[in-house]
């Protein structure tokens, strides 16, 4: 609901003539349809229910340097939306912006963000996956952040890691950080005990073993994992990451097809799934499922992001409180993959309102006035969301929001020693990833050999680099 | 879009001479009925109007800057730069493509029979007189309130291989001896997302066949019974022709909707497992949100919007051997 | 007789004790056909605002709910709700009008103009919401009642033209015609005596007209933050919690105004135009 404020902002050039020419004949259409529209005047002021008090904006930007005291327009997706507000009441406190809030569903987040953006609509700031961040910005979407005040401290005052998936190789800096997540292996301690197991399995086949027991023992899944076609590529990073396997270098070429080892984890995979030791529909079950059958017992493990714990335990399911972390990926090295969401600045602001804009990014994605990493620690206590900064783990809130089925030490080394995979953030990835979808289920259902599966995965790759 | 021209000139060539209008003509009174067909046509014309300014108005510059953009290389900063046919061309040597366009085919037409070939069996079921009657027309109505989002979503977790009542009465009547999961196997998706979309549009099937059927006189098939016609020839020889132009309306619109078809398979399966199911409207919206293609997008779009007409046409064309689309129209 | 029974019931019947059940029931094998200890908390948990009636939220300090999408239901149906409401009127009002001129007073180039409405259809409509929003932004019509109006009458109205045109030729001219030897205009005849007995038509073109738009879900998403009821039922879909139950309920609460409308109207429909064809 703040369109009222466009007119006054500066008009975008350059990509704007082909919609003009589609303005001009559409306006025509729609002054000829006279009929409709009285009818629909009348509508406008039923339709537009909450203007919650948009008055008051002072519209339009102002010079450089001068301070802007009008409001802020944010967009993300629909996850914790009361935290949301309540975050963005902060930083109106502190700064003094009204932050008006438009929340999309998950569901159709990226086409209507995307849509949005392509149409010309004036977001200051907005959640974007992390896998778009660049390509938004090669877009004209979003704005580079290099040479803004403060945004060096804040890429020095994190993980070493993490600050690739907001710093590219080549130098641009594209986003601040949401939120992140480490990915971990969730177990069902009791059950592991009933069938002999003293401990989690550690490598790709320990797991096969392990759960070819569990399921002769009637555990109906054993394993579970959020494999869509959506976050196939997730997990195809992830297993290649902890086995050792470099899946690109630094130009984002793409290397796991030269690793020997990349057709053992495709084919521990497809054994997985083949052999029955998941749930046969896992190929479109979303966490909810699995959580609930972590929940139920029905499985005993989940591997998914670390917070995911603390939806079986809320799942008060019989096995909820069997149900553990263990800190380390089971593969060669052990080491995870990191995930993480990222927030960035709308490219229409210019001025003192870019500025203002800037100032809602540091707040969100990294410290408010007072220091404290505010909006994390919100995360956390609604979510048991991490945060890529060290101090964040230092916080005494922040620790508090951890319930002690979380070992946060553990934890935090963990999160540390994980991979980002920088080539994920490239602009090219997103495309990849729906790729990796397609291809792994083919091979996971037995349409494609694990030998194709890797070749053509890694001419996808090149191709869609080459093509940009 | 182009096609509007071809079809037309399709139309054109197709038309039937007759017209339903003058029935007797007048000689004696020549002029003044040409004098009057013209006020006639200009009466249609205003009535026509608004609705052909609102449709056309609005939807020709988007069909148009598709059209356009379909030849084009389109950046995402919205520089364009014309490359000819070149989308068209890759579009069909990518044999993803092929495989989506082949499989739009399947699904529109398995939708179009299921959705066409059970609104006429509830249609006939519903007409005859029965006690609950009410009770059953007022359920039918129920599945074509859905939107077709939540038909997929109701379906996804129907058929669902945990928690699903689909599994649960199979494996209840000992049809399968463990839950099956029907989304995550090729042919089982296409038949689930084909059954989801398939269970909304029957009843908007049968609700307009009942409407037609209705409107058949008592006397027709009573007076068929007397001559000894059986039930099969009273429905071939009396309803079906009586249904006819109902029966190419829901037709048509059942063609429309199977190849546009979205919303339910993407709450369903977004296009997998794989791309089991990937449509051409899953593999346009692949190619405009996720590898930003927008030439390509809409080189897509052009193949779906045609295919689709042509279908169409095709059916409006077997099923009104002797008159076309526009019978009445001329 | 038993298979319509199962073709329409059995998803529905699904869909209804679903929502009656907990996550942990909904799951057994062998299904659960009638709930155990049916319990009312997916619906009263639509009532209360809360996405996850059957999780803690008692982690941390903060209670907070996932998502907001059971409260904007109720808002979010009341809008699907005008907007059909108000696409019903205009597409009969104008779709009828073009429809009865379609059948009756054939203007020059009423056949490519006829064939022009029905090619609008096939034009896929992901493909063409970037201008959509363009031309809504310029308009300032983002976020209104009448952006969607506007999109949904350029998608329905087609449509209802199609089957208007089918439902007016059904209609003997010679009633119009002797009307008008006695004098009567064009528009009278139209008004006075085509209307009464189309009024099925007109009925069920309405109600086509009127589900196609509350079941409209992407332009919903993309030119409104406020969203009608597709979108925000099917925001309850992708939590991290098991949400079927709920999401069960939301679906059975959503479909109460369009059946009810649906079922209001269907009389008409099958009794009316029975009535209106005796000659």
């Amino acid at each position: 609901m703040h369109e009222d404020r466009d007119a006054g902002a500066p008009e975008r050039g350059g990509d704007e003539e082909g919609l003009k020419v589609s303005r001009a004949s559409l306006l025509r259409g729609a002054m000829a349809a006279g009929v409709a529209l009285p009818a629909m005047g009348l509508l406008a002021a039923c339709g537009s229910s909450d203007d919650e008090g948009s008055t008051g904006t002072s519209g339009g930007s102002g010079g450089s340097g001068e301070a802007y005291a009008g409001a802020l327009a944010m967009t993300a997706w629909e996850a914790y939306p009361d935290q949301i507000r309540a975050n963005l009441a902060a930083f109106s406190k502190q700064y003094g912006n009204r932050v008006d809030l438009t929340l999309i569903p998950n569901i159709g987040y990226g086409p209507a963000l995307q849509t949005r953006l392509q149409g010309g609509q004036e977001i200051d700031a907005y959640y974007n996956f992390a896998y778009n961040s660049t390509k938004f910005v090669d877009a004209g979407w979003a704005k580079e952040l290099n040479d803004l005040p403060g945004v060096e401290e804040m890429l020095d005052d994190m993980f070493e890691t993490s600050a690739a998936r907001h710093k590219l190789p080549d130098g641009r800096i594209v986003s601040v950080p949401y939120f992140s997540a480490v990915h971990l292996p969730m177990y069902n301690a009791a059950q592991l005990r009933r069938a002999g197991f003293a401990r989690p399995a550690q490598s790709l086949s320990e797991i096969y073993d392990q759960c070819e027991k569990l399921k002769a023992d009637g555990v109906r899944a054993p394993y579970a994992a959020y494999w869509t076609k959506q976050f196939s590529e997730e997990y195809f990073i992830l297993y290649l990451v902890a086995e050792g396997i470099v899946p690109f270098d630094e130009e984002g070429n793409p290397t796991f097809q030269d690793d020997a080892k990349t057709e053992g984890v495709l084919d521990w995979w497809t054994s997985m799934y083949q052999d029955g030791l998941t749930a046969r529909s896992i190929l479109t079950d979303d966490p909810g499922k699995h959580v609930a059958a972590m929940a139920q017992g029905t499985s005993t493990y989940f591997t998914l992001h670390h917070y995911f714990l603390k939806e079986i335990r809320n799942a008060r399911g019989p096995a909820s409180s069997d149900v553990v972390l263990d800190y380390r990926i089971p593969g060669e090295n052990g080491q995870s993959l990191q995930i993480g969401e990222v927030v960035q600045l709308g490219a229409a602001a210019e001025g003192g309102r870019a500025d203002a804009a800037w100032e809602l990014l540091k707040f969100y994605g990294w410290k408010d006035k007072d220091g404290r990493y505010g909006t994390f620690v919100s995360w956390a206590e609604s979510a048991a969301l991490l945060g890529p900064y060290p101090g964040l783990f230092q916080d005494p809130q922040f620790r508090r929001a951890f319930p002690d089925y979380y070992d946060l030490g553990q934890l935090e080394r963990a999160f540390e020693a994980s991979q980002v995979v920088p080539a994920r953030v490239l602009p090219w990835y997103s495309s990849f990833q729906t790729k990796v979808g397609d291809r792994i289920q083919a091979m996971l259902l037995g349409q494609a050999s694990v030998k194709d599966t890797i070749s053509s995965l890694a001419d996808d790759a090149k191709n869609f680099a080459a093509a940009g | 879009m182009p096609p509007q021209a071809d079809t037309a000139a399709a139309a054109g060539r197709t038309a039937t001479a007759s017209s339903p209008r003058p029935s007797k003509p007048a000689r004696t009174r020549a002029q003044k009925r040409s004098r009057r067909a013209a006020a006639d046509r200009r009466f249609g014309l205003y009535l026509a109007l608004p609705a052909l300014v609102v449709v056309l108005g609005l939807i020709a510059w988007p069909a148009i800057q598709t059209l356009i953009y379909s030849l084009q290389r389109v950046a995402l900063n919205g520089d364009t730069r014309w490359v000819g046919f070149r989308n068209f061309e890759l579009l069909f040597k990518n044999p993803d493509f092929i495989h989506s366009l082949w499989l739009t085919a399947v699904y529109a037409i398995a939708f179009l029979v299921v959705s066409t070939g059970l609104g006429l069996a509830f249609a006939l079921l519903l007409n005859e007189q029965f006690r609950g009657r009410f009770l059953a027309r007022t359920l039918l109505i129920v599945p074509w309130a859905c939107p077709w989002v939540i038909a997929g979503i109701i379906w996804k977790w129907f058929a669902d291989g945990d928690v699903g009542a689909l599994n649960g009465a199979l494996y209840q009547l000992g049809v399968i001896d463990e839950y099956k999961a029907w989304l995550s196997s090729d042919t089982g998706a296409l038949i689930i997302s084909v059954l989801a979309a398939a269970w909304r549009q029957a009843s908007f099937a049968a609700l307009l066949f009942l409407a037609g059927l209705q409107t058949i006189p008592h006397e027709l098939p009573e007076a068929a019974k007397v001559d000894g016609a059986t039930a099969w020839q009273r429905f071939r020889l009396i309803t079906l022709p009586w249904l006819k132009p109902v029966i190419v309306v829901v037709i048509v619109i059942n063609v429309i909707f199977g190849f546009m078809q979205f919303d339910v398979i993407y709450a369903l399966t977004q296009g997998g497992p794989g791309n089991a199911t990937e449509v051409l409207s899953i593999f346009l919206y692949q190619q405009l949100f996720v590898y930003t293609n927008v030439g390509m997008g809409s080189a897509v779009a052009v193949v779906l919007g045609v295919v689709a007409l042509l279908i169409g046409l095709l059916f409006v064309k077997l099923l009104y051997r002797s008159g076309d689309v526009t019978e009445g129209v001329s | 007789m038993l298979l319509f029974a199962i073709w329409v019931l059995f998803p529905l019947y699904f869909t209804v004790t679903s929502s009656f059940m907990t996550p942990a029931e909904v799951g057994r094998v062998p299904f659960h056909w009638v709930p155990e200890r049916p319990t009312l908390a997916n619906y009263s948990a639509i009532l209360r605002g809360d996405s996850t009636p059957f999780s803690d939220d008692a982690g941390g300090g903060v209670v907070a709910s996932s998502t907001n999408a059971v409260e904007r239901l109720m808002p979010a149906m009341g809008r699907s709700v005008i907007v059909g409401l108000v696409v019903v009127f205009i597409n009969l009002v104008v779709g009828g009008a073009a429809a009865y001129a379609f059948s009756r007073y054939p203007f020059r180039g009423a056949k490519i103009a006829y064939l022009g409405l029905l090619a609008s259809r096939v034009v896929p409509a992901i493909a063409i919401v970037s201008p959509f929003f363009v031309f809504f932004r310029k308009t300032e019509l983002l976020n209104t009642a009448p952006a969607l109006i506007i999109s949904y009458l350029v998608f329905t109205l087609p449509l209802a033209i199609w089957l208007l045109k089918s439902y007016f030729d059904s209609v003997p001219k010679e009633l119009e015609e002797a009307a008008m030897l006695d004098g009567a205009s064009r528009l009278k005849c139209l008004i006075s005596i085509v209307l009464p007995l189309a009024r099925p038509g007109l009925i069920a073109a309405g109600l086509l007209v009127f589900l196609e738009a509350w079941s409209e879900f992407f332009y919903a998403l993309v030119l409104t933050n406020e969203l009608t009821a597709p979108p925000v039922v099917a925001g309850l879909q992708n939590l991290q919690q098991f949400s079927w139950t709920t999401l069960a309920a939301a679906s059975i609460f959503s479909l109460i105004p369009p059946v009810l409308i649906a079922v209001l109207f269907q009389r008409y429909i099958v009794s009316g135009l029975a009535r209106g064809s005796v000659r």
